[in-house]
């Protein structure tokens, strides 16, 4: 029988999306056979995650500090929230070097299937950011997924109160895939040719 | 290795590894299976944007015996009711109906008429999706139920065998399998059932649910069909695993 330590780094590893007994074992087996050096990194990594790391109260990304770099910049333009799904999607956009405007992360998409209902969502605090801000345009750019087309349509129909433009990135990120999949040249053009969604008021 | 060639409908997805996606099916035969499919969130791939929700599917897998995930190659959209289900609330109700269905099936088992109902669900949902939830749910439910192996008694009495003919005074019984006439005594659980609610019953589980806007509306009565049938499921059945 393993030892009781290694039985508890497969417990915990095994929480990790994606990780079974099988990929937790073989990654506490790879441990094992690293210098104690390189699980002290990892250690320490994962402490400064742990203490570091924030999420923006404001647009819900990721970083060392609350608001996030992206709000607190007052060279960005304010008026202008691009909605994504993720972090990833986030990373993805500002590697294009085009978008000087603001965001706001949901934390996925609506999904009936899965249970995944409005509440799962940051979108109440999308709704207050709307209502209360100076908010000229929201860009929609969710992954040209199903759930992502049902996110859509369920923001527009809320967000037509308010006197915003509501945008959707163009076609052109393949059906089905995830932003953080598709090339710089693709969301760049994606993101200037975002078009209109015409709503009845 | 040959690979297998199926129908059917998605029923969940979960992301897994860097750009895969595991997927659960209810397939025609009302088997359920988890399929993998590998890489299908890559840009080229085009896999993603096929497996669709509320659509009939095609699969192509590999059958391997004693595996619980299957490898995919790929996938066809036979028919999108994408159109009728577009809005997020009627998406959530048609994924409670899946829920319900699904929670019938057991692992190994195949149940190919709940397959059948809830295709037949999405096909008429344009139609339907008006009609009462609780005159849809109490069909819902008699039909699945029935071969699913748990079917409440609704033609003849459950204690005593006897024709339920439309007379007053009869009543539902979880504990006892289904209708009471009214010369049998009801056991505590029984629900009083109307004349009318005996017809309703009756014609939910011989029609299909088009047919149910030929029912006069009378909500209080579907309320309480809907709840004696909740009861009886409750009863044996017990909760579904979510
Ligand atoms: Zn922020
Ligand atoms: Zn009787």
């Amino acid at each position: 029988m393993a030892s009781q330590a290694i039985e508890e780094l497969i417990a915990e590893l095994c929480r990790l999306p994606g990780f079974g007994v099988r990929t937790a074992t073989r990654i506490a087996y790879f441990l094992l056979s690293r210098p104690k050096e390189d699980i002290y990194a990892l250690i320490d990594a994962l402490k400064k995650f742990a203490e570091n790391v924030k999420v923006c109260s404001i647009c819900f990304n990721v970083s060392e500090c609350d608001p996030c770099p992206i709000c607190a910049d007052e060279n960005r333009d304010h008026s202008v929230i691009c909605v994504v799904e993720e972090p990833q999607d986030l990373a993805a956009i500002e590697n294009t070097g085009v978008y000087d405007g603001v965001y706001h992360i949901l934390g996925g998409v609506l999904d009936a299937l899965e249970g995944i209902s409005p509440d799962d969502l940051h979108i109440k605090e999308l709704f207050q950011r709307v209502s209360e801000g100076d908010v000229k345009e929201v860009i929609l750019a969710l992954n040209p997924t199903s759930e992502g087309e049902t996110t859509i349509s369920y923001l527009t129909k809320y967000l037509k109160n308010y006197d915003v433009k509501i945008t959707t990135l163009a076609k052109g990120i393949s059906s089905g895939s995830d932003l953080e999949f598709a090339d710089k040249r693709t969301i760049r053009q994606a993101l200037e040719n975002r078009t209109k969604i015409e709503v009845e008021k | 290795m040959k690979p297998t060639v199926k129908k059917g409908l998605l029923i969940g997805r979960t992301r897994y590894k860097e750009s895969s996606l595991i997927i659960r099916t209810l397939m025609e035969d009302g088997s359920l299976v988890s399929l993998l499919f590998k890489g299908a969130l890559r840009r080229k791939s085009g896999i993603a944007g096929r497996i669709r929700p509320f659509a009939l599917l095609e699969f192509v897998y590999y059958h391997r015996p004693g595996k619980n995930i299957y490898t995919a190659s790929d996938v066809e959209v036979l028919e999108d009711f994408s159109d009728a289900v577009s809005d997020y609330t009627s998406q959530q109700r048609v994924a409670k109906f899946f829920k319900k269905a699904v929670s019938l099936i057991k692992p190994e088992q195949s149940v190919p008429e709940i397959f059948d109902i809830v295709l037949a669900l999405l096909r008429e949902w344009k139609e339907i999706s008006s009609l009462s939830e609780n005159l849809l749910w109490s069909g819902f439910l008699l039909k699945i139920m029935t071969f699913a192996g748990f079917s409440p008694t609704i033609f003849r009495c459950a204690i005593c065998g006897g024709k339920i003919n439309h007379e007053e005074n009869s009543a539902f019984s979880p504990s006892a399998g289904g209708l009471i006439c009214s010369s049998c005594r009801k056991p505590n659980d029984a629900i009083q059932f109307s004349k009318e609610m005996v017809k309703t019953a009756q014609f939910l589980l011989s029609n299909s649910f088009t047919k149910y806007f030929k029912i006069m509306p009378a909500e209080d009565e579907f309320k309480k069909l809907n709840i004696a049938l909740q009861k009886f499921w409750e009863y044996h059945i017990g909760e579904e695993k979510s």
